[in-house]
């Protein structure tokens, strides 16, 4: 019974009604009854749920004590037990049923009240995902109804504090949606001192400054998540990664009276080359790690150079004698090399200047 | 050639110019060089000679009988440890008539010197001799030879008994051969 829809019940109740109205006394059998009416009113009731107080008649008593009992929970199509009731229009309070899920976040989304729709989480998780592959650095984003207090327990701090993995670059943005100045921002240890207290909170200034532009709520933490991971990679050189930026354009246009913004990649400037002075100046720590090496290596260069100036300006070669080869009566030596004339011209080497000379200390006598 | 030339000897000093091809100074400064090369490759004599012969084609014999006919003694070879002895003799022949160089040496250099393996120091300073720039190119000449001898020397020594060298004398020994 439970399972019939509810309209079709209805339509049934409001044919009975009618039938009993009017009575088999007042009219002939033959005489057509009026069709039952549903109008605006009635599906409005319906979907406040305070139809059936119009039609108490078919209903039995209600009970005196059914306000205080809580709602029964729900079961749905694959018998999962939704803990709240069907949602309320406004979130005064976040429910504890919900808290556990803030602090298992999902690729950096914690969205346990499901405020945000499949498209809008996958665009966040996606641009969690870029700046992770850019920059190195992990960010998290918890989701809040608009004017909703959170307990303590999971507040920014508290939450990161649970939530940051050792060894990492990581922020956390807290998000109350359609409220943008309530965003909290929560840095690990590291960017903390370096940025100061200061710089975090110009840091969240800018964010909430530049995510105001935007209307819809999925477009400011976009844009909140790309402006923070770009103003933290070029805090620390060590996640300035590739030349590649991340920039949200607000390219508005409109389909069928529906805004749609896109999310475009843009390149950065190119850093300007560093000169070898530069260079050696910053890894002036890792030269003075490896100074023993280097002075070695010099030495050797230097123990090199001068042996070789030695060799050859000192090293002695002492020729050993052998028994003279006495030939054609020569007491001395027969040996000679073939005669080289030095002054043919082979086409290489310039013209003589001295043979046009007849040179002064040498003089043909008569 | 005795006939042509005579029998007389010759007394030899390390810079030879009888074609006064060299001034004062230059003969000088050229003596100090060849000393102090000497010293790399002893015992071997360094010496370069100016022939003034006027014959064409005559160079070849007239070296060969003047090396035969050398006397030298230490006033020609100041400055020397080892006994002066021709046959350690190595001559540069630079003939400025004829632009004609060659070199000549003794008995004892023959295992360590073939045909014109010392050439090429030769035409290592074509440029300078062209120029007239004798005192330049000898020393050029002269450098490259004795590195030249120098490592001829090393790879025979490494051999020496299959290259029939003998074992150096005591200095006694050697001015008594002398």
């Amino acid at each position: 019974m439970s399972h019939l829809p509810y309209r079709l019940l209805t339509l049934i109740a409001s044919f009975i009604l009618a039938f009993n109205s009017y009575g088999t006394t007042s009219q002939d059998i033959g005489e057509e009854l009026p069709f039952p009416t549903w109008d605006d009113k009635d599906k409005e009731a319906n979907m406040k749920g305070t139809w059936w107080e119009k039609t108490a008649i078919l209903l039995p008593e209600k009970p005196n004590n059914a306000e205080d009992e809580t709602p029964e929970p729900i079961i749905m199509a694959g018998n999962d037990i939704m803990a709240v009731n069907p949602i309320p229009e406004d979130f005064d309070k976040v429910n504890p049923h919900f808290l556990p899920g803030y602090i298992r976040p999902v690729n950096g989304l914690s969205d346990p009240q499901s405020l945000l729709d499949e498209i809008q989480s996958n665009d966040i998780i996606e641009m969690i995902k870029l700046v992770k592959e850019k920059y190195g650095i992990s960010l998290y984003v918890s989701i809040f109804a608009k004017n909703q207090d959170m307990p303590p327990s999971i507040n920014a701090p508290a939450l990161a504090r649970q939530i940051f993995q050792n060894g990492e670059t990581s922020a956390l943005l807290h998000i109350h949606l359609d409220n943008i100045n309530a965003t909290q921002l929560a840095l690990d240890p590291q960017l903390n001192s370096a940025l100061g207290i200061d710089g975090s909170y110009k840091l969240l200034y800018t964010l909430k400054q530049k995510a105001s532009r935007y209307d819809n709520p999925s477009d400011q933490i976009l844009e909140s998540l790309a402006n923070l991971g770009t103003y933290i990679a070029e805090q620390l050189p060590q996640h300035q990664g590739n030349q590649q930026g991340v920039q949200i354009h607000q390219d508005i246009h409109e389909i069928d009276g529906v805004p749609q913004v896109g999310i475009v990649l843009e390149e950065k400037e190119k850093k300007e080359e560093k000169s070898i002075k530069e260079l050696i100046f910053e890894a002036k720590d890792q030269l003075w790690l490896y100074r023993f090496p280097l002075i070695g290596l010099g030495a050797t260069l230097i123990f090199a150079i001068l042996f070789w100036i030695y060799w050859r300006r000192f090293h002695v070669v002492r020729l050993l004698r052998s028994e003279p080869d006495i030939r054609l009566g020569a007491p001395h030596g027969a040996s000679q090399s073939r005669l080289f004339n030095y002054c043919q011209q082979d086409g290489k080497q310039p013209e003589s200047v001295g043979r046009t000379q007849i040179r002064e200390h040498i003089r043909d006598s008569a | 050639m005795d006939e042509r030339y005579g029998q007389h000897s010759i007394s030899f000093r390390r810079i030879c110019d009888h074609a006064g091809a060299l001034r004062q100074q230059d003969r000088v400064k050229l003596n100090a060089i060849l000393e102090r090369l000497e010293k790399k490759i002893p015992p071997v004599m360094l010496a370069v000679y100016f022939p003034n012969i006027r014959e064409p084609f005559g160079l070849v014999q007239h070296n060969f009988w003047l090396m035969n006919h050398i006397q030298a003694d230490e006033a020609g070879f100041p400055n020397r440890k080892d006994p002066v002895n021709p046959q350690w003799l190595l001559i540069l022949v630079i003939d400025v008539r004829t632009d004609n160089a060659c070199f000549m040496w003794g008995y004892q250099l023959d295992p360590y010197l073939q045909g014109d393996y010392l050439n090429s120091a030769i035409r290592k300073a074509k440029i300078p001799l062209r120029e007239s720039l004798l005192v330049q190119a000898t020393a050029t000449i002269m450098k490259h030879a004795t590195s030249l001898v120098a490592r001829a020397a090393r790879l025979k020594i490494k051999s020496k008994h299959t290259q029939g060298l003998l074992p150096d004398l005591p200095a006694q020994t050697n001015k008594a051969e002398q």
